[in-house]
């Protein structure tokens, strides 16, 4: 193993254990017994998780270029079974039981776009570059667009307005690291902004009132906007030091919903305080360095659209979740990258890294 | 590569601003958010405690604590629901309208509890704590409420309870006085609150987010207040306040030896328990009453003393040794003073002091106090504690007024001639005494020339909850000669026995009364009617003083007397 593999390699470890802690200390209290151990089952999903990232690791990322098009269409298969199979929770129909465990394909989903994206704005091989630049609208946007909206419509549906607007985020990104002609990109921009408007009439009634709450959390203190006012309270108050593993009163006595999930990071720093804060913003900007180096020194052009879509995912997630914990975001349902509880999303981004380590040998040798 | 440059300073000035964002929560907000936090998760339950009794000297409880049962509602909304306006309004046997009302009065948000009725029956109060399962939102709260055995008659001694107003909250917020608190007003309550009030003690609890209790951060115990006895007899007062009723004016009772206070009326007088209730619509006819029921008279009230004076004018004599006991002046009816008549009431020819009292003879008096001057006069009235407060513990008490000349000249600018002095003599022109104060003074002749203070508190409940005597002997000797005592004591006996006595009404009594009347001029409506003396006799236990405003005269007061006497004397008192 490189120094790098195993620079990586030990990061990830270090913040999947932070989060297998802050999972224990938000849950451990909790008023339902089977969520008391649900931090055994995070540490299992990241043993496989493990497994995964080393074995990924191992295949030609290649390999991922052949098959890009069978795991859309895998995919998309998922996200139907969700459709018609899938398991309800908490007012939204987003896992499928596998075998065990509940599966969520919206995860998976995330990953396989960037692996579409990169396959198709690229060549594989050493020195063989598609010229995108050249590219007519319809081939450039319109086309993978098309490819995007139906997983993007299929999670929508769910409903899970924060997925399905994060994957198209992702393409955004892609179309700008795939160097699509910049007029085209701008002119999408310039759609949105005007179409704005519409989405808001396609709006379910509780996501328009998240908006408005983002906008000015006091407008429903005790309703949807309790979950931000809360989690404010928790990251505030822990001050320098924070409150101390386990004694997060926000946390501890279920102030702060989902502190388990969408708003770990508002438990992590009630305990931990503006120190722990600051090491895991280390952590996670170290793991985003790693990830665009490897970007930037990538043998071809698909590994380094792969690598870049993979990082800009990441920073996505990582600043999305964190400035909605802070109330400068709205609340959308985005996890905070290995920290949140969720297996497959553990899983996922276990399986991403495998793939920049394929990657980064390729580099190696 | 540009673009990979640019992605890289993007993604680290992100860092830079939400490490900078969190700096900000975590560090400059957070004293601010750390009391969110703790108000979040910590509450104080208050545990009341009652506030101390007040004893009267036999033991009587005259104030204590009871419990009052309230009904508190925590609305939802505005809107009061149907189902628990119908219930309640049975219950309550209110009609639906009238609680709606009530109910849109009071409210102000979602879940602020509001008083929808005070002070329930027992049986109310039950009925609906049974309800509690189906009407959620309905609460029944015990609180303390201050009883008052004897209602209106120590309605002047005790005071009143009532909500803490803006300023006595601002002078005692650091002794832990808080909005919303019940506090005395005036009387002992008032007094003695510190001592009354009970240490409302309290849990500190912690809570999770449905308000379940956590667990227990810390008790503090409530504490009852310490009871007071008074010197107060509750049979004497009760006594006194009937026989006043319906007069306008004041008695007093004070015991001669020790100067402890067995009662004390002031009519008109109030409920005290309308204060508690705190509805304007029974607190404003109190306020506005022109013979302000709430205007303590005994204490607060000042009044020319008229001839009750005489006896102190008569001290001054036989002390400064102008007159003997053998002295005697002629009254012819009048006496020209200046170029003024001055009259007496009646014709009573050649007099001694003794008789002078005993027929309340002003030429005698105007005689002799032209003889004293008015500098003896005034410094003999400050000697028997007239201009100056008694001292008693209750509040709001007057200093009443000596008229002096040479204040009179340089303070009202004007002159004092001989014909002031012989006003002044017979306790007219501008000499204002509180009816305490002259009861005091009389105090004086019945035990044997020693100027006492009164006293109201008798003993005081200690740490180990007793009942602890309050050591005090404030009287002070005058140092009177014996002569001095004896002769006016003679004429104060005269004016009670003698058959053409000022009051010879209280004669034929069991038991052996002295003392003296007054008629004080007033400028318009009817004489001020005085009457001081002091019984028994031959070992006085009671100094008392009957002052009825515009009464008439002092023969009003004396029958107010006589049937106070007889009454003790049917109770067995004496």
């Amino acid at each position: 193993m490189s120094k790098h593999v195993l620079r990586l390699t030990l990061l990830l470890i270090l913040i999947s254990l932070i989060g297998v802690l802050t999972i224990y200390s938000s849950t451990i209290n909790s008023p339902s017994q089977s969520e008391r151990y649900i931090y055994l089952r995070q540490f299992a999903w990241l043993c496989l998780g493990f497994i995964c990232f080393l074995g990924i690791s191992k295949i030609y990322y290649h390999r991922l270029w052949d098959l890009a098009y069978l795991f859309y269409a895998l995919g998309i298969l998922f996200l139907l079974m969700v459709a018609f199979l899938g398991l309800t929770r908490l007012g939204a129909q987003r896992w499928i039981r596998v075998l065990w465990f509940n599966f969520q394909p919206s995860e998976l989903m995330k990953l396989i776009v960037i692996i579409f994206l990169a396959r198709y704005y690229s060549k594989p091989g050493p020195g063989l570059r598609q010229n995108v630049g050249d590219w007519g609208f319809l081939r450039a946007v319109l086309i993978p667009f098309a490819y995007i909206s139906l997983p993007v419509i299929l999670i929508m549906n769910q409903p899970d307005l924060g997925t399905a607007t994060f994957i198209f985020f992702i393409f955004l990104a892609m179309l700008f690291v795939a160097r699509v002609n910049f007029k085209f990109v701008a002119s999408i921009l310039l759609g949105i902004a005007l179409a704005s408007p519409l989405f808001w009439y396609f709006l379910k009634d509780y996501q328009k009132n998240r908006l408005m709450v983002f906008l000015n959390p006091n407008v429903d203190p005790l309703g949807s906007g309790y979950t931000i006012i809360q989690s404010k309270i928790a990251i505030a108050s822990g001050g320098l030091f924070g409150k101390g593993w386990l004694a997060g009163s926000q946390s501890q006595l279920h102030f702060l919903p989902e502190s388990h999930t969408d708003f770990i990071f508002a438990s992590f720093a009630e305990e931990w305080g503006f120190l722990g804060v600051s090491l895991l913003l280390l952590l996670y900007y170290f793991l985003i360095i790693f990830v665009l180096n490897v970007a930037r020194r990538a043998p071809d052009h698909f590994g380094r659209l792969l690598a870049s879509g993979i990082a800009l995912s990441l920073v996505i997630q990582i600043f999305i979740n964190i400035a909605m914990t802070i109330g400068l975001a709205p609340v959308v349902g985005l996890p905070l990258p290995l920290l949140s509880y969720g297996g497959s999303h553990l899983v996922v981004i276990f399986l991403s890294m495998g793939i920049l380590i394929s990657i980064e040998k390729r580099l190696a040798s | 590569m540009a673009k990979i440059r640019v992605v890289n300073l993007l993604i680290a000035a992100g860092f830079i601003l939400l490490w900078i964002a969190l700096f900000y929560l975590q560090i400059i907000s957070f004293p601010q958010y750390h009391q969110l936090s703790q108000a979040n998760r910590i509450r104080i339950l208050p545990q009341p405690a009652s506030r101390g009794r007040i004893l009267d000297c036999n033991g009587n409880i005259l104030a204590a604590d009871d419990l009052s049962y309230n009904l508190l509602l925590i609305p939802e909304s505005r809107q009061f629901p149907q189902e628990q306006i119908s219930k309640l309004s049975k219950i309550l046997s209110v009609s639906e309208e009238e609680l709606k009302q009530e109910f849109s009065k009071k409210y102000t948000l979602p879940f602020v509890p509001l008083l929808l009725s005070e002070d329930l029956p027992l049986e109310q109060a039950v009925a609906i704590g049974q309800l509690k399962y189906d009407l959620p939102r309905i609460d029944i709260q015990v609180v303390p409420k201050r009883v008052y055995t004897l209602g209106n008659v120590t309605s002047h001694i005790l005071g009143y309870m009532g909500e803490i107003d803006v300023w006595r909250l601002e002078q005692l917020k650091e002794y832990g006085y808080k909005v919303q608190d019940l506090i005395g007003y005036s009387g002992v309550e008032e007094v003695y609150d510190y001592i009354l009030r009970p240490i409302e003690g309290g849990m500190q609890v912690e809570v999770d987010n449905r308000g379940r209790l956590s667990r227990i951060l810390g008790i503090k115990a409530a504490k009852k207040g310490r009871d007071i006895q008074l010197t107060v007899d509750a049979r004497i007062q009760k006594i006194i306040h009937d026989n006043l009723k319906d007069k306008t004016g004041s008695v007093v009772v004070i015991n001669p030896q020790d100067g402890e206070l067995i009662a004390l009326a002031s009519y008109p007088d109030f409920d005290p328990l309308v204060f508690q209730k705190g509805r304007a619509s029974l607190i404003n006819p109190l306020l506005n009453d022109p013979d302000a029921p709430l205007f303590n008279r005994a204490i607060s009230g000042q009044y020319p003393p008229g001839s009750v004076f005489k006896v102190i004018v008569a001290s001054a004599g036989i002390e400064k040794k102008k007159i003997g006991s053998s002295t005697t002046f002629i009254c012819s009816g009048e006496l020209k003073v200046g170029n003024r008549q001055f009259s007496c009431w009646g014709l009573h020819g050649e007099e001694n002091i003794r008789d002078a009292i005993v027929h309340s003879c002003n030429v005698f008096f105007y005689n002799l106090g032209l003889s004293l001057g008015p500098q003896l006069i005034n410094e003999y009235a400050l000697k028997f504690g007239l201009g100056q407060r008694t001292g008693i513990d209750l509040n709001a008490e007057a200093t009443g007024y000596v008229p002096y000349s040479l204040w009179e000249r340089i303070r009202r600018r004007r002159s004092w001639y001989p014909g002031d002095t012989a006003n002044l003599s017979i306790g007219q022109g501008g000499l204002l005494v509180t009816p305490l104060q002259i009861a005091r003074m009389m105090a004086v002749f019945a035990n044997g020339g020693k100027l006492i203070k009164p006293v109201l508190i008798k003993s005081i409940e200690n740490e180990s909850n007793n009942l602890e005597p309050l050591s005090r002997n404030q009287s002070v000797n005058l140092l009177f000669s014996k002569e001095t005592l004896e002769e006016v004591r003679k004429g104060l006996i005269g004016a009670v026995r003698d058959s053409g006595g000022t009051a010879s009404v209280l004669s034929d009594l069991g038991v052996s009364v002295a003392g003296k009347t007054g008629s004080a001029q007033v400028g318009s409506g009817r004489a001020h009617g005085w009457f001081a003396g002091f019984f028994p006799v031959e070992n006085p236990k009671f100094v008392i003083c009957v002052f009825l405003e515009h009464g008439g005269s002092g023969y009003y007061a004396c029958r107010v007397t006589r049937k106070i006497i007889e009454e003790m004397l049917k109770e067995k008192i004496l």
